[in-house]
């Protein structure tokens, strides 16, 4: 039995970074490692700067994340979380494109999800510096802003949901909410399917991201009873 | 009661407009609760402010964003040369930016903010070093000892402390990041949107029969729900009043940051993107501003995840009101949150327990200004 902190990411408009360049700015299906590191360093008040804290929270928590399907409150029916690309120009800022001369803007297209739900289930590894306790304060009283992968999208609940006790990180997701939706762990479990994702931070070189397996599975527990 | 959160709530209903268009020209939209909506995004948002009168006269001259650095070096030497050498001023805006700006049309990769202090401030830490010899690690170094009197520099140009700063090139790469202190979400209708096209054509005056020139523009009207919250303390730090996130707030270093979040308040209530403004006028002033001191950031739009229905006598304003203070009540009883808040609202509406109604918007902003004291 473990300790799990549960985290529910909920907002009109999410955007979890993939690989990227400048221009086109995609969103990944789910927050990946990288963003939730981010998201509970801004919490606790680690600075960007702050290689030793940063370390010491990565080496302190694993994730899993379920994508929690969304029910319209009144007719039940589930709403699709859908994908919008912002189309967005930066003004003076003259930069010329292929065959367009004297473009005098900079375009860039980002991607952001909308009616998107996730679960996050927390816990402390072997050894772990930063407790779950310390993390479960600090997201209720967050230092730095926390917001979901943009700072134009702003939290539309807490981010705190419970602590509980559980054996594994799919038993303490079952726990919240319907559990219906695909769950992507760190955390192996039967019939669960690897996926290689470039999301873990290399904390001494900002910006550049190392690989790490993450199990796909469906959730398995009860099915989903309209509120 | 110092909580480090301030959140922004307002209303604002608009006449048939067209403020924010995506790349095919048409409105820009998000779909929430599974339906569309029309949206105004951040972007656009914190320009309106950035550039607005009342900015200049009650924040100063804002930063100027650009990767023109020719063009501002001219900028810079002009406004600084009575203080500074001229060949100082350009040695410090290579510095900052890694690049060679005596080149005609010297650009840098990507859009920065400048602020003309900054530049001063360079100025003074290059004359410092040199006697023993000027190099930008040097500089870098002499920067980082100082962050203080750095973030105090870049405070005249308030937008980076409210909407921070990517820096990428030169020294700036290393020093100039600042974390905006301010975040902006896309404003969106309260309600779906089938926006109308307007059809449209020029006469040409000398031209007896037809038209000239035919066009369409998508456009519609409707209640918008604008939501941001400021960290409080990272606007000290930002603005140098406070060393970094971890010391303790002065009574004089709040007030600074409470000052400037009432002119936010007043600017998010008040400032309308310019987009196709000649033709829509749709010049409207906030119908509520909500606003509360809070421990965590918490926007206000699942009160609109089911789309408001204009109800009997039409219209989407009144039950947007009515269902931001009931979904506000919700929220607060069912998360426990401890949020000190005040309204302003033009219709006289029920507030829930634990929002203060204030009558006038001035009045709640000296109410923001005084800590959310009386």
């Amino acid at each position: 039995m473990r300790e799990h902190l549960i985290l529910i990411l909920h907002g009109p408009m999410q955007a979890w970074g993939r690989e990227s360049f400048e221009g086109l700015r995609p969103s990944e299906l789910f927050p990946g490692r990288s963003a939730l590191l981010g998201l509970l360093g801004a919490c606790l008040g680690i600075d960007r700067a702050d290689q030793k804290q940063q370390q010491a929270l990565a080496g302190s928590v694993l994730f899993a994340v379920r994508v929690d399907p969304v029910f319209d409150k009144k007719t039940h029916k589930r709403i699709a979380t859908q994908k919008m690309t912002d189309y967005h120009t930066v003004k003076n800022a003259r930069e010329d494109y292929h065959g367009l001369k004297n473009h005098d803007t900079i375009q860039t297209w980002r991607e952001y999800w909308q009616d998107a739900c996730y679960t996050v289930a927390v816990w402390n590894n072997a050894g772990a510096v930063v407790s779950l306790a310390d993390i479960a304060q600090a997201v209720k009283k967050p230092i730095y802003t926390p917001v979901l992968g943009r700072r134009s999208c702003p939290l539309a609940r807490p981010l705190f949901e419970s602590q509980c006790i559980a054996e594994s990180a799919l038993a303490a997701l079952a726990q919240v909410g319907n559990n219906q939706g695909t769950i992507y762990s760190e955390e192996d479990s039967t019939g669960a399917i690897p996926l290689k994702k470039r999301d873990v931070p290399i904390i001494h070189q900002p910006r550049q991201f190392s690989s790490r397996i993450v199990f796909m599975t469906t959730s398995t527990g009860e099915r989903h009873v309209p509120e | 009661m110092n909580e480090n959160f301030i959140n922004y709530h307002i209303l604002i209903s608009h006449s048939p407009s067209c403020l924010n268009r995506d790349d095919m020209n048409m409105q820009k939209s998000a779909i929430f609760g599974g339906k569309r909506r029309v949206r105004v995004s951040s972007q656009s948002l914190k320009r309106t402010m950035r550039t607005s009168d009342y900015y200049h006269q009650h924040l100063g001259a804002p930063s100027v964003r650009t990767n023109h650095l020719a063009d501002f070096q001219h900028q810079a030497v002009a406004a600084l040369s009575d203080r500074y050498d001229e060949q100082l001023i350009i040695q410090a805006i290579d510095y900052i930016s890694g690049k060679d700006t005596s080149v005609d049309n010297a650009k840098d990769d990507a859009v920065a903010s400048w602020v003309i202090e900054e530049i001063a401030y360079f100025c003074d830490q290059i004359k410092k070093l040199e006697l023993d010899g000027v190099d930008a690690k040097k500089l870098q170094k002499l920067i980082e000892k100082d962050g203080l009197a750095f973030r105090q520099a870049i405070a005249n140009g308030l937008d980076i402390a409210l909407s921070g700063r990517m820096a990428t090139s030169g020294l700036m790469s290393e020093v100039g990041k600042i974390d905006g202190a301010l975040a902006v979400a896309h404003a969106i209708t309260t309600h779906a949107v089938d926006a109308d096209i307007d059809w449209f054509t020029a006469v040409d005056d000398l031209q007896a029969l037809g038209s000239a020139h035919l066009g369409t523009q998508e456009f519609s009207s409707g209640v918008f729900y604008r939501y941001a919250s400021l960290n409080l303390k990272q606007l000290q730090v930002n603005l140098g009043l406070l060393s970094d996130m971890k010391s303790d707030e002065t009574v004089d270093s709040r007030t600074k940051a409470l000052d400037i979040a009432a002119h936010v308040l007043h600017m998010l209530a008040t400032e309308v993107p310019s987009a196709k403004q000649q033709s829509f006028a749709a010049h409207n002033l906030a119908d509520v501003a909500l606003v509360g001191f809070s421990h965590q950031p918490i926007s206000l739009a699942n009160a609109f995840e089911k789309p408001i229905q204009s109800d009997n006598k039409g219209g989407f304003r009144e039950p947007s009101i009515n269902e931001l203070n009931s979904y506000w009540d919700k929220v607060h009883r069912g998360y426990g949150l401890i949020e000190r808040c005040a309204e302003f609202a033009l219709d006289s509406v029920v507030l829930p327990t634990g929002v203060l109604t204030k009558s006038t918007l001035p009045e709640l902003e000296r109410w923001l200004r005084n800590n959310g004291q009386a």
